[in-house]
């Protein structure tokens, strides 16, 4: 399973890392410090090894230029890549971020937790439960791309 | 005026203001009414006094009329007793008086004082061609020269004999009354009807001024009051008589400065009295009453004409209903203009409160958007001091796991990993902090999806959250259920009893004990614990946020939970206070609506 991070807080990012690592998981994880750079990621595909397929998207909601709406909006509004499985990740635990989230059919919503552990738990958590799903069929998905990094 | 900020929505009820004023300027139907019926008032009274006034006076003149005409009557009937006592004199001296016999008579009537008006007394004979010589000799005995006069060519001689007093009478001796028709026709009269008589209008020969008079005659007969009228005529002998002057009769009748009414006297359309002259000092020319009234009186009628005078007019005036009339109007002026103040005060008192009121609403809403913005703000800004602080805890995190070998060597200062460890601390107590500022701006939101609340389930879960033993937390009496805001009510009482849990001494072994009770449309709930209890001096600023009674390390504390509390019980009506001493535990209470209905109740408020 690859992962696109798109996350502007170089903390944050870096925390994720280090709790990613500490799940001894091998995941590909593409970082977009924004919703326009994760945009042109995910429509960029062509260029192949960028983000391989499967793939779910790590959100955070406040960032600069495109915001985590406004990306979910875009992402949606887009047909090659609207079946993309959203995993929202924010400080923000407002229930109004909430709800706009699943409004736009994210697949779950995460408040950061304190600490590198508990996000290792998280991430753990979620590795199991992508491990349980069937991904979402890729339309464009390039005829040289298949599944590089094992799970 | 901040017309834009109140949008489209305000002109329609600012028109209805308009009109509101318009009424409250203008003087209601209700006042106009109040104003028409004391109006009517006014005029009933003075038309009702005016009547009653009329009445009365015109009853004053008819009595003043009805004094004077009997006064007239009562007089006459006087002189007509003087008269009869003249006839009795001289019958009881058998029909034959002499002049002395007389004059002692007429100076025992006293007439100067008893009968003022009366000009004198006195006899006159009856004689035919036969009895002239006898009379003529008895007179020529008492008075030498004494003379029939005027001569006439009548059968009848009709000699006035004496009259006393003589001195101003004299011109009347020896006059014969019946050369003249007026005073032969009232003598006849009398001598044939046995009753006194007076005579039309005459001027008495002794009246130098030569005004009207009249002569009263009362009959006497020899051997008494004969029956028939043959018999009167057969036995007469002659007369008492009287002269009067009306002028003087009618002086001594009544002071005419003490009468309100002024009198003429006509008989037989010839005038005999008249008062009704500029020349009289009371004369009206204008008269309130006037009447005339016919007054039989000794075989004469006398038209009275009488009239009120100027006295009348002074003592019978119409002031009353005009007092009355004037003070009505008084009154009505001074509630119009009572009214009209009263609506004009109204209406500034309208027009102010309008003016409080746009001004309190105009507060209201900028109070609300301060509240707003202050709200959204102490969201905003905890939420972005979340995410560097949590980044700091992550990255001292990171860096004590990278120390972990380099710190677990026993050579390396201990002082690195304690500080790393501070960091640490001081990171959760910020976050803490920023929790609970989050949450202190949320209290009251989202409360529409609400649960109710078992006070028996949350005191289950809170001694496993807190970790106590079974019995340290209780509630005395009867569970209850809380139907309004369930979450908000939780959240306090979690508050409470961490507090208590938190702050717990240790000295006695922690027992808090939670109360429900109904007061009013309350539930009022207590938490009451063994702890070492609040200073009264600290009582009043537990609730302010970021008060703390303690710091340092020991104790974990953010100072908001209290102001939450208190934030949440208020915004639902309620109160919350602190009853407690040092040593002595402590107990706060806090009022719960029982339903929606409470007043106060109000999450939408300026409050929020």
């Amino acid at each position: 399973m690859n992962i696109l991070l798109v996350e502007d807080n170089d903390v944050d990012a870096l925390v994720f890392m280090r709790a990613l690592k500490k799940t001894k998981l091998a995941n590909k994880v593409v970082r977009a410090r924004d919703g326009v750079e994760a945009l042109e990621i995910l429509t960029a595909k062509e260029e192949p090894g960028v983000l391989p397929a499967p793939y779910v998207i790590l959100l955070d909601v406040n960032m600069p230029r495109m915001n985590g709406h406004e990306f979910l909006a875009a992402l949606r509004s887009n047909e090659n890549i609207s079946s993309s499985r959203v995993i929202v990740l924010t400080t923000s635990d407002d229930p109004l971020d909430i709800e706009m989230a699943y409004g736009k059919h994210a697949s779950g919503y995460v408040v950061k937790p304190e600490s590198t552990a508990e996000m290792s738990a998280i991430i753990d958590s979620l590795h199991d439960y992508w491990k349980m799903c069937k991904h979402p069929p890729h339309k464009t998905q390039p005829t040289t791309a298949p599944t590089q990094a094992p799970l | 005026m901040d017309v834009s900020f109140d949008g489209p929505a305000d002109p329609k009820p600012k028109a209805a203001n308009a009109k509101t004023h318009l009424f409250h300027g203008q003087i209601s139907v209700l006042h106009v009414i109040v104003v028409l019926m004391s109006m009517g008032m006014t005029l009933a009274a003075y038309q009702f006094s005016r009547a009653q006034s009329a009445e009365r006076i015109e009853q004053r003149f008819e009595t003043s009329k009805n004094q004077v005409v009997s006064l007239i009557r009562d007089r006459m009937a006087n002189y007509e007793d003087a008269l009869w006592a003249g006839v009795s004199a001289i019958e009881s001296h058998d029909g034959d008086m002499t002049l002395n016999q007389w004059r002692i008579f007429a100076s025992n009537l006293r007439i100067e004082s008893r009968y003022p008006g009366i000009n004198g007394i006195g006899v006159i004979h009856f004689l035919n061609a036969d009895s002239v010589g006898e009379y003529m000799a008895r007179r020529l005995s008492e008075r030498p020269e004494f003379a029939i006069f005027p001569p006439h060519d009548g059968d009848i001689q009709m000699p006035i004999s004496f009259i006393e007093p003589e001195d101003i009478n004299a011109a009347a001796v020896g006059l014969d009354v019946a050369h003249e028709i007026n005073r032969r026709t009232a003598a006849l009269a009398s001598r044939d009807t046995g009753e006194a008589r007076i005579t039309g209008p005459i001027v008495l020969v002794q009246d130098a001024e030569a005004t009207a008079g009249f002569l009263f005659y009362a009959p006497f007969y020899k051997d008494g009051q004969p029956d028939t009228v043959s018999q009167m005529q057969e036995r007469s002998i002659g007369a008492v008589y009287a002269p009067f002057v009306v002028r003087k009769l009618m002086d001594g009748l009544l002071a005419k400065d003490q009468r309100d009414i002024n009198i003429a006297i006509r008989d037989d359309g010839q005038s005999i009295y008249d008062e009704h002259v500029t020349a009289e000092g009371r004369h009206d020319p204008d008269p309130m009453f006037s009447e005339q009234v016919t007054l039989e009186i000794y075989g004469r009628q006398w038209q009275l004409d009488l009239r009120s005078n100027q006295a009348f007019r002074k003592g019978n005036t119409y002031v009353q209903p005009t007092i009355i009339l004037l003070g009505g109007l008084v009154i009505e002026a001074l509630i119009i203009s009572l009214l009209i103040m009263m609506s004009r005060a109204n209406r500034n008192a309208v027009a102010y409160a309008d003016e409080v009121t746009q001004e309190l609403r105009q507060q209201k809403s900028e109070l609300q958007r301060s509240n707003h913005e202050l709200k959204k703000f102490a969201y905003a800004t905890s939420h972005d001091l979340r995410t560097p602080i949590r980044g700091i805890g992550c990255l001292a995190e990171i860096l004590k796991e990278d120390l972990e070998e380099y710190t677990s060597d026993p050579d390396t200062n201990p002082e690195i990993s304690m500080h790393v460890d501070l960091i640490l601390d001081r990171v959760k107590r910020m976050n803490d902090l920023t929790t609970g500022i989050i949450t202190f701006s949320r209290v009251g939101e989202g409360f529409e999806e609400e649960q109710p609340l078992d006070l028996q389930e949350v005191m289950t879960s809170l001694t496993a959250d807190f970790g106590l033993q079974s019995g340290q937390l209780m509630i005395d009496g009867p569970s209850r259920v809380i139907d309004v805001d369930g979450t908000s009510c939780r959240r306090i009482l979690e508050n409470l009893i961490g507090n208590a849990v938190k702050y717990h001494d240790g000295k006695h072994p922690l027992q808090i004990l939670l109360r429900c009770e109904e007061v009013g449309n309350f539930l009022e709930l207590s938490v009451d614990d063994n702890g070492p209890g609040i200073d009264p001096i600290y009582q009043s600023k537990i609730f302010e946020i970021f008060q703390t009674l303690r710091s340092g390390p020991d104790v974990e504390s953010t100072g908001i939970g209290l102001a939450i509390v208190k934030k949440a019980v208020e915004m639902h009506g309620g109160e919350i206070r602190v009853d407690s001493a040092l040593g002595q535990g402590a107990k706060f209470t806090f009022q719960w609506p029982k339903n929606r209905d409470v007043p106060g109740f109000d999450l939408t408020g300026i409050a929020a």
